[in-house]
């Protein structure tokens, strides 16, 4: 048992429950937090790269607009050329007269002497007045407005000069301007070299300081050979739909779409308010010469493709400098720059707003998480209360119970105790009695073995007694045939005694008759005396064989009287010792049945020994068992003071063991 | 035990079915002696339909025998089922009356004796 226990159940369940309550929302609120975290990382990130789109697709749109824009001048202008093609062919075509001229161009060292370059045959002379038409310029001017210029080729290189124009200049017609072969950095100038080639050149130029975009048709005199160009121009400024779709564009809350060229001009500005203001040395919060890299890194794009610069930058008003994010495209047909710029925390609102969002949610779920601990403070106080009480109450009947179960279990060991003596008692009686019947057996398997030998006696005694019946009848039969010769005897021997008489009166009569005769007759008398004589003894003897005969007679009655009470008296004896031979069977079958069930008897009654064995021994295992219940039943209160101590804390330690102490003493 | 008898002439015949035990015994004795007294030349005991004879039953037919030898009659059994003639003549009673044997097929409801035995 554990003794170092300090913590009741109540403070451990009031402990692990309110741990239990809180932990989830812990667990809860941290998982939220880093969601929040995660989420509005994901959010910038994202915002980052919508707004980078956003501001890269701005660029190509505008890059695409301009493009759109272009495409839409070179049409126009090729319609403008082809337009003042046609009406200097209704003039009557341009050619080279005989008469020369001189020309003024600002830059010759001297004049430039010419043929007169002729319209429908006509010199249109070197009209600078504004007010006095100029044909073909001005009729094509007229009808589509811009300028129209016509040049005349100064030498084999295909250098230009103006000589008939409606661009104005200070109020006058500016003539005489010069078209040279190579641009001021070296480089061909792309109008001449188009002329020569015999082409014509649509694209940029610039016109008195202005940048125009204009179409260049080569003029052939009739032999062909190239005498001159047929211009026409517009500004740029023409582009007003461009710019205004430009200066509207807007770019998350403050930010804009902005025009530079190569140089550093501002072609388009914020609201047009700084258009051709040269920002090229401008540097950010850092000093960074962020407009250099700007258009660096925008002439080093691709078409199609973007670049991207950030600075720094501090507006008037703004409490710290803000990152401003710009992506830039080149649209080198017309040399543009363009920037489409936003301050990063402008487009980073939504995020912003989100961690606002997810920063109250956390108050929140902290406010939820106070919340839920205090109820579960109380919840569990209450919880751990009630359960205490309970279990304390089950503490107290499980220690009654054990103390019953003790007790109980002590009745049981006696009572097993007992019943094993009983049992063992009895099986010693048992076996007295199993020696016992297995002696009847014995004597009973004795008994039908004598029996049988009385079943053998009978059959003897029947084979005697028919025998000895037998005997009797004939000798019955023999007596009546004996008593049957008695009476022929005694009717020969009357025979006999009448002849003996009969003899004897013969005699008599023969010894008259011989004393009669005398001496003759005295032999026959002597005769007839020994006659009688024999007669005499004959009938003597007669008498004496019928009286002999009369005894034999009566023997032979006795006799038969005598066999015939031995007759009834067999006859009584056969049937009675028949009946006993009968009796004497069923004492045999009945003294095999006996000892068979004696022997039944006897065996039951060593399964009966067995089984009071085996009770005997569960009787011993009973009482062991009882030994082991008592000792559970003491385990159960040790366990109950357990119980009590973990409900209770150590204060309870002590009146559990003082309850404990009252548990039966084990054996 | 049914005990039937009939007779021709001088000649009586008594049949017995069944089981002569002690009782039967005592009925076969009072039919006996009644054919007894009818002083017949012969008697003959048909034994077909007896499974088992006692020793009573035994007894009675050596005294019915005594009976009739005493008045000149003579007593035979016939039919005599093969265990009791074996039995019979174990006890030599062929000796002292005519027994004939039953040489057919033994009545299936008369047939649970297995040996000669005197025993019910």
């Amino acid at each position: 048992m554990k003794t170092g226990t300090r913590l009741s159940l109540k403070a451990r369940m009031l402990v692990a429950g309110i741990a239990l309550s809180v932990a989830p929302l812990l667990v809860i609120t941290w998982v939220i937090q880093r969601q929040n975290a995660r989420m509005t990382s994901v959010a910038v990130d994202e915002c980052r790269v919508l707004a980078s789109d956003d501001l890269d697709h701005l660029a190509q749109s505008t890059v695409s607009m301009c493009a759109a824009q272009q495409e839409l001048l070179a049409q126009m202008l090729e319609n403008y050329v082809n337009v003042a093609k046609s009406t200097l062919a209704g003039l009557g075509g341009a050619s080279l007269g005989t008469e020369a001229v001189s020309w003024t161009v600002p830059g010759q060292p001297a004049p430039i002497v010419l043929p007169r370059l002729l319209i429908g045959g006509r010199w249109p002379g070197q009209n600078t007045d504004p007010q006095i038409p100029t044909p073909l310029v001005d009729d094509v001017t007229r009808q589509l407005g811009g300028w129209c210029s016509l040049m005349q080729r100064v030498n084999e290189q295909g250098e230009m000069v103006r000589v008939a124009t409606n661009i104005a200049l200070d109020g006058q017609r500016v003539l005489g301007s010069f078209v040279a072969a190579k641009l001021p950095d070296g480089t061909p100038n792309p109008v001449i070299a188009a002329a020569l080639a015999g082409e014509r050149y649509v694209g940029r130029v610039l016109v008195n300081k202005d940048w125009c975009y204009a179409a260049y048709e080569p003029l052939y005199d009739s032999e062909k050979r190239l005498i001159g160009l047929l211009g026409v121009a517009v500004r740029e400024q023409s582009v007003v739909s461009l710019r205004q779709q430009i200066l509207s564009a807007k770019v998350g809350q403050t930010g804009y779409i902005y025009v530079l060229d190569s140089k550093g001009h501002y072609i388009v500005s914020a609201g047009g308010k700084r258009d051709g203001e040269n920002i090229w040395e401008s540097k950010d919060e850092d000093g960074k010469l962020f407009i250099q890299e700007a258009i660096r890194a925008a002439r080093a794009t691709k078409p199609g493709q973007t670049a991207e610069i950030t600075y720094r930058w501090k507006n008037p008003g703004d409490p710290e400098p803000r990152l401003k994010i710009v992506k830039l495209a080149y649209f080198a047909p017309w040399d543009w720059v363009i920037g489409v710029g936003s301050y990063e925390d402008e487009f980073m609102a939504a995020p912003r707003r989100l961690t606002a969002i997810g920063q109250s949610g956390t108050r929140t779920i902290l406010f939820v998480l106070l919340g839920a601990t205090l109820l579960s403070v109380g919840f569990w106080l209450w919880l751990s209360r009630a359960l205490s009480k309970k279990l304390i109450q089950i503490a107290e009947q499980l220690k009654a119970g054990s103390s019953q179960i003790s007790s109980a279990s002590k009745m049981i060991a006696d009572s097993g105790q007992s019943v094993a003596e009983g049992a063992s008692t009895q099986a010693s009686a048992l076996a007295t009695n199993a020696q016992t019947l297995e002696s009847m057996n014995t004597r009973g398997h004795e008994v039908a073995q004598l029996t049988r030998g009385a079943d053998e006696l009978m059959k003897q005694n029947i084979e005697k007694s028919g025998q000895s019946l037998k005997a009797i009848v004939e000798m019955t039969k023999a007596l009546n045939h004996i008593a049957a010769d008695s009476g022929e005897m005694a009717k020969i021997i009357k025979t006999i005694d009448e002849i003996a008489f009969q003899t004897n009166i013969l005699a008599l009569n023969a010894a008259v008759e011989a004393a009669r005769a005398g001496e003759e007759g005295r032999g026959f008398s002597v005769v007839a005396e020994e006659v009688r004589s024999l007669a005499s003894r004959a009938a003597e003897a007669a008498r004496t064989t019928q009286v002999k005969l009369d005894g034999n007679v009566r023997l032979v009655e006795q006799a038969a009287s005598g066999i015939g009470v031995i007759n009834e008296s067999f006859e009584a004896i056969v049937e009675t010792a028949t009946v006993i031979g009968e009796k004497v069977r069923s004492i045999t079958d009945a003294s095999t049945a006996l000892a068979n069930n004696i022997g039944e008897i006897s065996s039951s009654t060593k399964g009966l020994d067995e089984v009071v064995q085996a009770n005997a021994a569960n009787a011993e295992e009973s009482a062991s068992a009882a030994e082991e219940l008592s000792a559970q039943a003491h385990e159960i209160a040790a366990l109950v003071l357990e119980l009590v101590q973990v409900v209770q804390g150590a204060a309870g330690r002590q009146a559990a063991a003082e309850s404990a102490s009252h548990l039966p003493e084990r054996k | 035990m049914n005990i039937s008898i009939t007779q021709e002439n001088g000649t009586v015949l008594v049949t017995l079915q069944g089981e002569i035990d002690e009782c039967g015994a005592e009925e076969i004795k009072t039919q006996f002696r009644e054919v007894a007294q009818r002083a017949p030349h012969a008697v003959a005991v048909d034994f077909a339909g007896v499974s088992h004879i006692g020793s009573a039953g035994i007894g009675k037919l050596l005294v019915f025998y005594k009976d009739l030898a005493m008045r000149g009659a003579s007593l035979s059994l016939i039919r005599v089922p093969p265990l009791l003639y074996q039995l019979f003549c174990e006890m030599k009673l062929d000796t002292i009356f005519a027994i004939t044997a039953h040489t057919g097929a033994p009545q299936a409801n008369h047939a649970r004796e297995q040996t000669p035995s005197l025993s019910p």
